[in-house]
């Protein structure tokens, strides 16, 4: 498609959304009350000598492209989903930056939409505000998202970044004044706590000794545990992280060892068939199978460091039903607003439960009551055991997105329990981890709904 | 008084390492139940010299220094926090002792001293094992032996209904079943 044709057929889908009745003004965040700030609160000309203007202008192309054929949003997440994988994102910090990211295009274009912008115009300022929060996020790569939205308004518009319109940069100046508000709430949220700037100081504030306690696992016996912190971090809709905590059987009780048993189970199953399957392929015949099947079900799931991670994995599963179900801007903002609030909210009620629990994982609990050695098929993540951090990310998102796209919820539902069982599959978590994850999550989704409305009325 | 007792915490702060991490709002029992889970001596002994009760339990769990003291195995803590007042019978929020803590953790040294200064071996905590099914449970043949000798019943069965010869068959502890079935036939002679 030529440039002059993505041009004009941004400019036919803005005229379509502009000729939709209803004003959409309900903020997540309270909204600036005045929008004073002039056009010159932006830089005159974000290029400079030490930055490829060329790749700002090659994602602007395939942002402009997108838009071309589904909601502005969606490019937005896409470019922050593969930062979370260039960057190396902990799953923790992916949700919580998902969430800022999406709060702020959702509520740069309430403002625009309260301050009667043209479609174009809301599209420019939800864009800047994700480019701000994304520079915020990520400063290594020093504003490049500033300027990818300085490329984009200039295609737009069909002038350059010196002779952009007011009305232009006005619209983008619009996303700013958001995103300094959801950049001040991150600067207060708590995430901060602990990091002096290269590591984490953690000195084992709260760790519990005592039977059934965690300590860190093979093969690295990584520590710090992961985001110790993480339980005091600011919610979005839940009251606490611990408004919803879920409790564990108890160590060594029946039901615990039986869950043990499971997990050592499965594993031995599946590590029987791992060498063939590695060497042939989990989908050959000859490995095919249940174990074959969970084996292929772990790898899946498996979300681990490099990767979109949980939270991502379930963002591209939400763009995936959106386009689908052929949501429009709105909705789609409102959707993927509540969806990432509902997973930073869902990782910080997880993470409250294993740091005040601080349950051990099957590896080391197979070993010191079984004496059995488990290789579980997955590396285990260096934090304790219960609930799934990976179960709760996909209760409380199967929940958000069914209840958007309503006639979506089995498959969501389905997926979410696959997600969950991949923990068991991959020998890193118990059956009750799982279980409880995903009802944490559903829990934590319904709150972040009463809180916020229901995607599907918007 | 008062201003001793901020001088010396001060003076805790700025010595013990293990005190520059903590940015956010820690409670005198959890700090006294962290310094002594990491072995911080000097950090420990100055918050008990401001008057600080070795009795105190940190929220989250209901552990108390002892606790955390015996299952790092910081030998001199525990005998330090004894000889403060610390209790042996202090239990956390699974009715746990400090004694359950240390057979957990296999802290033989530590176990031989709680005993003598005269632990309850038997106790039966309201959730979680006991003691010999701690030790059992881990394969801690030391301990086992250590705990029976100083009476411990070996048909006692914990919270869960494990008994400490069934908590020894799970990881096939065969050294611990014979001292265990040894133990039972005594017991019922």
């Amino acid at each position: 498609m030529t440039r002059l044709q993505v041009c004009k057929k941004i400019v036919l889908s803005c005229l379509l959304a502009w000729a939709t009745p209803g004003l959409w003004a309900q903020s997540i965040l309270p909204l600036p009350e005045a929008v004073a700030m002039a056009a010159s609160a932006l830089p005159q000309d974000p290029r400079s000598a030490y930055h490829a203007w060329d790749e700002a202008e090659a994602e602007a192309a395939r942002i402009a492209e997108a838009w071309t054929q589904e909601p502005a949003s969606l490019a937005w997440t896409r470019v922050q989903l593969a930062r979370i994988i260039k960057h190396k994102t902990m799953p923790t910090r992916a949700a919580r930056g998902l969430a800022l990211v999406h709060v702020a295009m959702h509520d740069a274009y309430a403002l625009a939409v309260r301050e009667q912008l043209s479609p174009t115009g809301r599209r420019l300022a939800l864009s800047m505000a994700a480019a701000d929060v994304l520079g915020y996020l990520y400063p290594a790569e020093e504003r490049a998202f500033e300027r990818i939205v300085f490329a984009l308004a200039a295609r737009i518009e069909g002038a350059t970044v010196e002779t952009l319109a007011d009305a232009t940069r006005l619209a983008m100046a619009h996303g700013r004044s958001v995103s300094e508000l959801v950049i001040a709430r991150a600067e207060g949220d708590g995430a901060q706590r602990g990091w002096n700037g290269s590591r984490l100081q953690y000195y084992a504030q709260n760790r519990y000794y005592g039977p059934g306690s965690w300590e860190p696992t093979p093969p690295y016996f990584y520590y710090p545990p992961d985001e110790p912190f993480a339980p005091g971090w600011k919610t979005w809709a839940l009251q606490s992280g611990s408004e919803f905590r879920p409790t564990p059987p108890a160590f060594a009780s029946p039901v615990y060892l039986e869950a043990l048993d499971e997990v050592i189970r499965i594993n031995a199953e599946i590590a029987a068939i791992a060498p063939l399957a590695g060497a042939m392929g989990a989908t050959d015949k000859l490995v095919q199978g249940s174990a074959a099947d969970r084996l292929r079900i772990a790898k899946f799931w498996v979300d681990g460091h490099g990767s979109v991670t949980p939270p991502g994995h379930w963002n591209q599963i939400a763009i995936d039903e959106a386009v689908r179900a052929g949501l429009e801007e709105q909705a789609t903002l409102r959707l993927f607003a509540q969806l990432d609030m509902a997973l930073a909210d869902a990782f910080i009620a997880c993470w409250d439960a294993k740091y005040h629990w601080w349950t051990v994982r099957p590896v080391t609990v197979a070993k010191s009551l079984r004496n059995i050695t488990m290789k579980p098929a997955v590396l285990t993540p260096p934090f304790p055991s219960y609930p799934s951090g990976h179960a709760t990310f996909s209760g409380a998102a199967a929940e958000i997105i069914s209840q958007a796209i309503p006639d979506r919820r089995a498959a969501l539902e389905a997926m979410a329990e696959e997600a969950a069982a991949s923990r068991l599959y991959g020998g890193i978590h118990f059956a009750f981890d799982n279980d409880d994850g995903l009802k944490l999550g559903r829990k934590v989704a319904n709150a972040v709904i009463e809180r916020f409305g229901n995607a599907a009325q918007h | 008084m008062a201003w001793n007792r901020i001088l010396i915490l001060l003076a805790g702060v700025l010595l013990s390492g293990s005190a520059i991490a903590t940015d956010g709002i820690e409670s005198e029992a959890e700090r006294l139940a962290r310094l002594a889970a990491l072995g911080d001596q000097n950090g420990l002994r100055l918050m008990l010299d401001s008057g600080v009760s070795p009795m105190l339990q940190e929220p989250r769990h209901g552990a108390t220094a002892l606790h955390n003291a015996a299952a790092q195995g910081h030998l001199k803590l525990v005998q330090l926090l004894l000889e403060r007042g610390a209790s042996l019978a202090s239990e956390d929020h699974t009715g746990a002792t400090p004694l359950i803590y240390a057979a957990y953790q296999g802290r033989t040294a530590i176990i031989e001293l709680l005993l003598k200064h005269g632990a309850a071996v038997d106790h039966l905590p309201a959730a979680g094992p006991t003691a010999m099914t701690a030790a059992c449970l881990r394969g801690h043949e030391a301990i086992v032996r250590l705990l029976l000798q100083a009476g411990a019943a070996p048909e006692l069965a914990d919270a869960n209904g494990l008994t400490p010869r069934a908590a020894a068959e799970l990881g096939a502890r065969a050294g611990i079943i014979a001292l265990i079935v040894q133990a039972e036939r005594e017991s019922a002679q």
